[in-house]
């Protein structure tokens, strides 16, 4: 946890803007960047993080710092509201956001290779069982520690390295039928 | 640290030692340098692995330009009698700190019935004197009726 987080979050429950604004600039990306990477669709990848930061907002006083890091804890909102949603609306893959895929200062040739790469990952990982993807995507993408990927999940470690390992195996696998 | 559980991190953290679990990472690390046997044995694993960890590296997102605003304009306004009410009781994790908080709120009574009791007392006493000579007064007629 960052210095003065716990500082933040007391600020933010008594209703504290600038307090909560901080906040929003040191996590918005990278929960935006898990949630993206679960749902692969930017509109309704964007109005989850929105619900996710607006609960920091709301339920700042529900998060106890002393249980989890708020990176962890927002992690396992947006996880909870993306698995949510998954489970009213079906796993519909809408397209890759444009914004996501490539830098605009490299040549167009390699603009088109990173996008067929960038797709074929996006596809490889969205056919995965959402277990592994969140696995894979915590602590290959997130950095997330397998205890702090592992509370989110709810599992044990061991049983959080074994959705890791499946997923890891599978995606070789989809790798190796699509090249 | 042992080849089992070498080979078992490597399928499940991949390649990259920096990916590997931080409790185990130096074992690892070293039982990878100093093992030749380990290198032989896992250096397909270690190849596998470093494909996929390259191809989940072409998944770059970046966050929608706008969604900062969005959240920010989207943020229900709390009420002032909440905002209090958070600043006056804080969480117990932050008790300690912030003890004086409820205190004030506990004594808040005690200080609204001083105030209002000084603001309402009043000080002319004159009133209060020719009460008392009267009740004087009726006390001496009383007692001459008893003496009678």
């Amino acid at each position: 946890m960052h210095v003065n987080e716990a500082a933040l979050i007391a600020r933010v429950r008594a209703g504290d803007e600038a307090a909560y604004r901080t906040l929003l600039d040191r996590h918005l990306g990278p929960v935006t960047a898990y949630v993206r990477r679960m749902m692969m669709s930017a509109p309704e990848a964007d109005d989850i993080v929105q619900e996710t930061f607006i609960r920091l907002w709301t339920q700042a006083q529900r998060y106890d710092p002393a249980a989890a890091k708020l990176s962890t804890w927002l992690h396992n909102i947006a996880h909870h509201l993306v698995i949510d949603h998954f489970r009213k609306h079906g796993r519909v893959v809408t397209g890759v956001a444009d914004d996501d895929v490539v830098a605009e200062d490299i040549s167009l040739s390699d603009q088109i290779v990173h996008r067929e790469q960038h797709d074929q990952m996006s596809r490889c990982l969205m056919a995965l069982p959402e277990r592994q993807r969140s696995a894979i995507v915590m602590c290959h993408y997130q950095g997330m520690s397998n205890r702090d990927a592992a509370v989110i999940l709810d599992v044990s470690v061991e049983a959080l390295e074994s959705l890791m390992a499946r997923g890891r195996r599978k995606l070789r696998q989809l790798l190796a039928e699509q090249s | 640290m042992n080849h089992e559980r070498l080979k078992r991190i490597i399928e499940a953290y991949g390649a990259r030692q920096e990916n590997w679990p931080a409790n185990e990472r130096g074992q690892a690390v070293d039982l990878l340098a100093a093992d030749e046997q380990a290198q032989r044995t896992l250096a397909g694993y270690l190849a596998q692995q470093r494909s996929v960890d390259e191809a989940l590296d072409a998944l770059t997102v970046m966050p929608g330009a706008d969604l900062r605003d969005r959240i920010l304009q989207a943020l229900p306004r709390l009420h002032w009698v909440d905002r209090c009410l958070a600043w006056l009781l804080p969480d117990t994790d932050q008790l300690r700190q912030y003890f004086w908080r409820p205190v004030l709120a506990a004594s808040l009574p005690l200080v609204t019935g001083l105030l209002l009791g000084a603001s309402t007392l009043t000080t002319d006493t004159s009133f209060s004197w020719e009460d008392e000579l009267t009740l004087m007064a009726l006390d001496d007629s009383v007692m001459e009726i008893l003496s009678e």
